[in-house]
């Protein structure tokens, strides 16, 4: 089923005032897509769904699933009669029933309400799917929490609904769960061809999962965007920080772009870049290089190239990489260098770059000042 | 995580939609116009009493003079000074005894420390008119047990009259048993903090050079003084309301304090002066809102001083050699006042067919024939059909109210305004003490336009009077537990397809369970043995048993007695079962 936002709205009490939370939010699913708002928290994408799933009432603006108006001006259709299915950041298992009862639950209330053979087939399938059948009669509270997050999913599925809606579901789990789930829940949603509505504040789940992601902030949508396109043609310094890690320069163009290709000056020497349309001469922008864009330069090579000088000032070692953190004048600059290369704190150090693999992004982005970006977690 | 100021925009406000604002509200209008029906209709009935000539069902017209007389009056500036002195000296006597004991039992190496626990809280099973009328057979000057043994300890000294030397029935009796009854609730208020104080403030001071005994008074004392001053402050409040002592002690020597002159003016006295007793009611009511207000702030005070950190550890034991044993004497003294000696004396005198003092010729005359009156007599079975109807009746209405509404203020489901004035309501019966809910009660129910709903008479009007003073203790019990209950549980249930309302059936109340039977269970004691409301609005076919046992304790002390000894074995398994629920509550909420 597809889902349809337009003119979203919706604002919060404060200070005698109303304080926007969601801004004229827009956007189309498409039937089967797996959907992901992104953000930090306090942009609205949490809102955003729980206007979808009827547990927040939008003040402006229209939701369709289907081809049902479950919001509008003067329509509002009650969580229990829309067709959603919806897993919570807490799990939100029961803790007073079994495994089956809490699954057993949105075909015993409602709309989706069957007959109890069909109800316990259809339990015990959703199970099986999940792997839980053994697990059937056990207490809510004996259950890990990789198996709560189960039982979570299994809920919000059995009633076969064809939109799911999912509220940052994997932020309580430990790492190593996280990553099996994230794939689980891809090829789950994937076999089960359900429209599924994804929340979360972290871009590796975002860019993992997703088929197209909204990055929002300030209750607005920033950017939407497939994943590659997200990481690899950013809109602002702020998609740039937030969706994976990034080297910021401020730049000057000093020469228009020819094929494609202009000329930028930065306070550590002027390179060349791929300049998109709407940068001209004396215009001042800011660059954006991925830490695993810069490599270091072989020492035979002179001028010419895009070349950053500086000194190692910290390594980390991450395993498969390390991280290098290089002083360049007042800035400091990331890169991820192979194992194999032979670095200490201290050395000089000249990093390149190629012309295609930067970006060039407007001076003025959406936050006047710089965002702290969330590490790898 | 990261955190960005989002770029706000302030909008205008937004206009106002009266159907849709009722249709999104309509559970929270319904419980908010029930309880504003419960508590606001019969307080503002009062109020207006007060200030009308004649009798309410056909007043006169408006008038100060109701106010004018009560305060010219010296009887009344009198009582109200008397039931400040005797609250006051009582509740010092209380704190005394409660935080020595809070001490001994938590920090000393007293021995038996748990049966001690067990003992100082036991006195809550034995209501309060059985603990003054044990007394009033104890002490009474002519017949008393104690006094008898005490002029025959004294005559060899020349003691030569054969009245006193104690008499209960006087200002200083009344405050010997409020003393008495003011020490379990402090007690309780205050053992937490001294398990739960943090030893590191102690042992920085005795590393300072402190001795032990300056540490305890620097550091110890002060240290705790915040929670010994609001339980001190709780237990005045209670005091100043307090009615049985005062009916069975204070009436019979001509002591009045605040509540039963009230009673007196409406109960006793002919014709009776609705306008008068309104006029009390209402000053009653004041004074109560100024000391609560007090104790509201000493409490908000009270957390910056905060000594309970949580952290489960242990304090230091603080040995205290031979004194050990003279410390369990004392508790030993207190188990023996507060209970032993009240319920031997009623035991006594349940199995004598008239009352004498305790001793071997009087043996010969002990049987059970007062239990086998009292519980072949017709009227007794009513009204124990009563009380347990009442029970169940008060239970089970004011846990359901107490539940909804304590779900609409803490989920604040919709509007705030109503959702606030909803939460002020439930709290405002604190401030009113049973014996003006009873008056308000009869006063508006007397009267037209209630008088029309026939309930004045019969146990409804009762349950509605102790369903009002339990409301508060209630609703602050289910909030502690909803606050628990995450809201996504709620929420998942109606995105699986439940209504609010099946939400509510099937998966909050479930989950609260524990509270909810905690609550229901708390009700139902102390609906058995409420005394003050059911007694004020007593009638011929309203009588529950604690009202019987009353009127029979004014016209044969035995059968009272011997009904007084089976209430208090019914209630003692009760208040066990009580203690066991509610700490096994706080325990999980802890």
């Amino acid at each position: 089923m597809e889902v349809n936002i337009t003119g979203l709205g919706k604002d919060f009490d404060s200070f005698g005032g109303h304080v926007a939370a969601l801004d004229n939010v827009n956007f189309n699913i498409e039937r089967g897509e797996f959907y992901t708002l992104l953000g930090p928290s306090g942009c609205g994408k949490s809102t955003t769904l729980r206007c979808i799933a009827g547990l927040e009432t939008p003040d402006r603006g229209r939701i369709s699933i289907g081809n049902m108006v479950v919001a509008d001006r003067g329509v509002f259709v009650p969580p229990y009669q829309r067709p959603i299915g919806m897993v919570f950041q807490s799990y939100a298992i029961w803790p007073h029933m079994t495994v089956f009862n809490n699954v057993a639950f949105p075909l015993k209330h409602g709309h989706r309400k069957v007959s109890a053979p069909e109800r316990k087939r259809r339990v015990m399938d959703v199970l099986a799917m999940m792997q839980m059948e053994h697990l059937a009669d056990r207490p809510a509270p004996y259950l890990s929490g990789g198996q709560q997050q189960r039982v979570a999913l299994a809920r919000a599925l059995v009633s076969s609904s064809e939109v799911l809606l999912l509220d940052e579901p994997l932020s309580n789990l430990d790492a190593k769960l996280r990553e099996d789930l994230r794939i689980e829940i891809k090829e789950l949603t994937r076999h089960l061809g359900i429209t599924s509505i994804y929340v979360t504040h972290d871009q590796f789940e975002a860019l993992a999962m997703s088929d197209r992601i909204a990055v929002m902030y300030g209750g607005k949508i920033v950017q939407e965007a497939t994943p590659v396109e997200l990481y690899t043609n950013p809109v602002n310094d702020f998609v740039a920080q937030f969706v994976g890690r990034v080297n910021l320069f401020d730049a000057s163009v000093v020469e228009d772009a020819r094929e494609g290709i202009g000329r930028v000056e930065t306070p550590y020497g002027t390179w060349r870049c791929a300049m998109p349309a709407g940068f001209s001469k004396g215009m001042s922008a800011k660059l954006a290089i991925r830490p695993e864009s810069l490599t270091v330069a072989p020492p035979e090579r002179a001028g010419g190239g895009n070349i950053i000088e500086g000194q190692v000032k910290k390594l980390v070692f991450f395993g498969e990489a390390v991280e290098c953190q290089v002083q360049v004048g007042q800035q400091t600059v990331m890169t991820k260098l192979a194992t194999n290369i032979p670095v200490s704190v201290g050395d000089p150090i000249r990093l390149e770059f190629e012309t295609n693999v930067c970006r060039l992004l407007p001076a003025a982005g959406a936050p006047a000042r710089s965002v702290p970006v969330k590490l790898a977690s | 995580m990261v955190s960005i100021e989002a770029n706000q925009t302030i909008l205008p406000a937004k206009k106002f939609d009266l159907v849709g604002w009722v249709s999104r509200n309509i559970l929270l209008i319904v419980v908010t116009a029930i309880i504003a029906s419960m508590v606001v209709v019969p307080v503002g009935r009062l109020i207006i009493s007060s200030f009308q000539e004649g009798h309410p069902a056909f007043p006169d017209g408006w008038t100060l003079q109701n106010y004018s007389y009560a305060l010219s009056q010296p009887n009344f500036v009198e009582t109200l000074g008397r039931t400040f002195w005797i609250a006051a000296v009582g509740t010092a006597l209380s704190l005394v005894w409660a935080v020595g004991m809070a001490f001994l039992v938590e920090r000393t190496d007293m021995p038996l420390r748990n049966l001690a626990w067990a003992i100082i809280i036991i006195p809550m099973a034995m209501p309060g008119i059985l603990f003054a009328m044990g007394w009033a057979l104890l002490l009474s000057p002519n017949s008393g047990a104690l006094n008898v043994v005490l002029r025959a300890v004294l005559s060899p000294l020349g003691y030569t009259s054969n009245v006193g030397p104690i008499n209960i029935f006087s200002i200083s009796g009344l405050i010997f048993l409020d003393s008495i009854r003011g020490v379990t609730t402090i007690f309780l208020m205050v053992v937490g903090s001294f398990r739960m104080m943090d030893p590191t403030l102690e042992e920085a001071a005795m590393v300072s050079k402190a001795s032990r005994l300056q540490t305890f008074t620097k550091i110890t004392l002060p240290a705790l003084m915040p929670a010994i001053l609001a339980a001190g402050m709780y237990s005045f409040i209670l005091s100043m309301e307090s009615f049985e002592a005062a009916l069975a002690v204070g009436l019979p020597g001509g002591v009045f304090v605040l509540s039963t002159m009230i009673y007196f003016t409406t109960r006793v006295q002919a014709p009776i002066d609705y306008g008068l007793a309104a006029v009390y009611g209402v000053l009653f009511m004041l004074l109560m809102i100024g000391l609560l207000y007090v104790y509201r702030r000493m409490i908000r005070h009270s957390e910056r001083f905060t000594t309970v950190t949580g952290k489960g550890f242990r304090p230091r034991v603080i040995s205290i050699g031979r004194w050990r044993y003279a410390a369990l004497a004392a508790v030993g003294f207190y188990f023996l006042i507060s209970t032993a000696l009240p319920f031997a004396i009623l035991l006594w005198t349940s199995l004598l067919p008239s009352y004498r003092a305790p001793s071997f010729e009087a043996l010969n005359l002990v049987s059970l024939q007062n239990f086998a009156k009292v519980f072949t007599s017709p009227e007794l079975i009513e009204t124990v059909w009563n009380t347990l109807v009442l029970m169940l009746l008060t239970a089970t209405a004011t846990m359901v109210l107490a539940f909804v509404a304590s779900w609409l203020i803490v989920r604040k489901h919709g509007s705030a305004v109503v959702t606030g004035s909803l939460d002020f309501m439930v709290f405002m019966p604190l401030a009113v003490p049973g014996i003006v809910v009873a008056t308000a009660l009869m006063v508006a129910f007397l009267t037209p336009p209630l008088s029309f709903t026939g309930i004045y008479g019969t146990i409804w009007i009762v349950a509605l009077g102790l369903a009002i003073s339990y409301l508060p203790f209630c609703t602050r019990l289910m909030n502690g537990a909803i606050v628990q209950i995450h809201k996504e549980l709620e929420q998942a249930a109606y995105v699986s397809g439940a209504t609010v309302f099946q939400a509510m059936i099937r998966i909050t109340l479930p989950l609260l369970f524990p509270a909810f039977a905690a609550g229901w269970i708390w009700v139902a004691v102390h609906t058995l043995r409420a005394f003050a409301i059911p007694l004020m609005l007593s009638s011929r076919d309203n009588k529950v048993f604690a009202v019987f046992l009353w009127e029979n304790w004014e016209q044969y002390a035995p059968n009272a007695a011997a009904m007084g000894v089976v209430l208090i074995i019914a209630l003692i398994p009760l208040t066990l079962l009580l203690r066991r629920f509610i700490s096994q509550l706080s325990r999980q909420q802890g």
